[in-house]
């Protein structure tokens, strides 16, 4: 996937806190478990393609649709990178924005609300999801690897 | 010097398949799998015992239940005969919803060739369940009157991702002055073809609306044994 013209957001990356004390196993807030599995990923990603050093970097791609707090997911995944290969990489997040666009006229607008309703033609119209439902591991960078 | 090294892969990519081998496993085996997401308390647990009473047997209704803590509902539904396996997501690493992984393992509990539906109720939540697929062949929302008219519109994902909308408790509409249109008309608004049923457990109009769309669904499946 390339990225979207209108310009999905690039992320700095998040400072690093002192997270593993409010995100631990018990929160009730999914970003942790969606951490977990990009860290998972992130490693077998590394042994499947036999790259020895660590990553420095993990760009992901989180759709305005996926249900997923980009804050939230900043804030989970040193605490479950914690001890694993990606223990020291920066997390980069690249928001998609929610894209629509109405089957009958054509018009494609960015959503603030995910409402299938074109406003224009009042509903009787089918709205197709453009962008927005990105959930994805874009790339990692590590040092000195081919 | 740092290289990028490119993955384009979904970070859900390792749930989403043991989903769809869940998916496929209960196909073959002529179970029709149903989900139900919904926030605490809106009935998930009771509109199941209503459907066991009304089937003809209820021990070919399986179901899987998520919850944070205890094996309240699991107890429930085996007491109305339905084989049940609890899972508590507290002990798999995340306790706000389930994932593929349990749920691909309770499987083995059940005797599948028996089953005509597998039932898998998730923790009671809007948000988080949503993002991960267990392997149903369809998901349902429920939306209980008591929660008032507006869930639909500020949990939109939760429509969105989902095949069926259930307005339970229908029968407390006058007593918390919210019209079961009402809450129709807010799923719509996310949704305009959703598919919406309007149920109660305990009164009028009965669930007949809803053992009507499975009966439908198994029969789109070719499930009926």
């Amino acid at each position: 996937m390339t990225l979207l013209p209108w310009g999905a957001a690039t992320r700095a990356p998040a400072p690093r806190r002192r997270a593993a004390a409010t995100c631990d196993e018990k929160t009730h807030m999914h970003e942790f478990s969606i951490a977990a599995r990009l860290v998972e990923a992130v490693e077998r990603a590394l042994a499947e393609r036999s790259i020895a050093s660590e990553p420095t970097r993990v760009v992901v791609r989180i759709g305005e649709l996926s249900g997923v707090v980009p804050e939230a997911l900043e804030l989970a995944f040193p605490a479950a990178a914690h001890g694993s290969r990606a223990a020291s990489a920066a997390l980069e997040i690249e928001t998609v924005p929610l894209m629509l666009r109405c089957g009958g006229c054509g018009r494609e607008w960015h959503a603030e609300e995910p409402f299938l309703l074109c406003e224009d033609c009042g509903g009787g119209t089918p709205v197709a999801v453009l962008s927005g439902r990105e959930l994805d591991l874009v790339a990692i960078d590590v040092e000195g690897e081919e | 010097m740092s290289v990028r090294i490119d993955l384009a892969q979904g970070i859900l990519d390792d749930n989403d398949l043991i989903a769809m081998a869940t998916s496929e496993r209960l196909h073959s085996a002529h179970v029709l799998c149903v989900g139900l997401l919904s926030s605490p308390g809106a009935g998930k647990t009771t509109l199941l015992e209503a459907t066991a009473r009304a089937w003809s047997d209820p021990t070919r209704l399986g179901v899987i239940v998520g919850d944070v803590a205890t094996e309240v509902d699991s107890a429930r539904l085996r007491a109305c005969r339905m084989p049940a396996v609890q899972i508590n997501t507290a002990s798999h690493g995340a306790s706000c919803h389930l994932s593929a992984g349990p749920v691909a393992e309770a499987l083995d509990a059940f005797d599948l060739p028996r089953l005509d539906v597998l039932f898998i109720e998730n923790v009671g939540n809007l948000v988080c369940p949503v993002a991960f697929r267990l392997g149903e062949h369809y998901r349902s929302v429920l939306l209980s009157v008591t929660e008032g008219p507006d869930k639909p519109v500020k949990y939109p994902k939760a429509i969105l991702d989902t095949d069926l909308a259930v307005i339970t408790k229908a029968d407390l509409c006058p007593h918390v002055d919210v019209p079961a249109a009402e809450v129709e008309q807010n799923v719509r608004r996310v949704r305009p073809d959703a598919r919406v049923l309007t149920v109660s457990a305990r009164g009028e109009p009965g669930v007949g609306a809803w053992l009507g769309w499975l009966d439908e669904m198994l029969a789109a499946m070719c499930c009926t044994k």
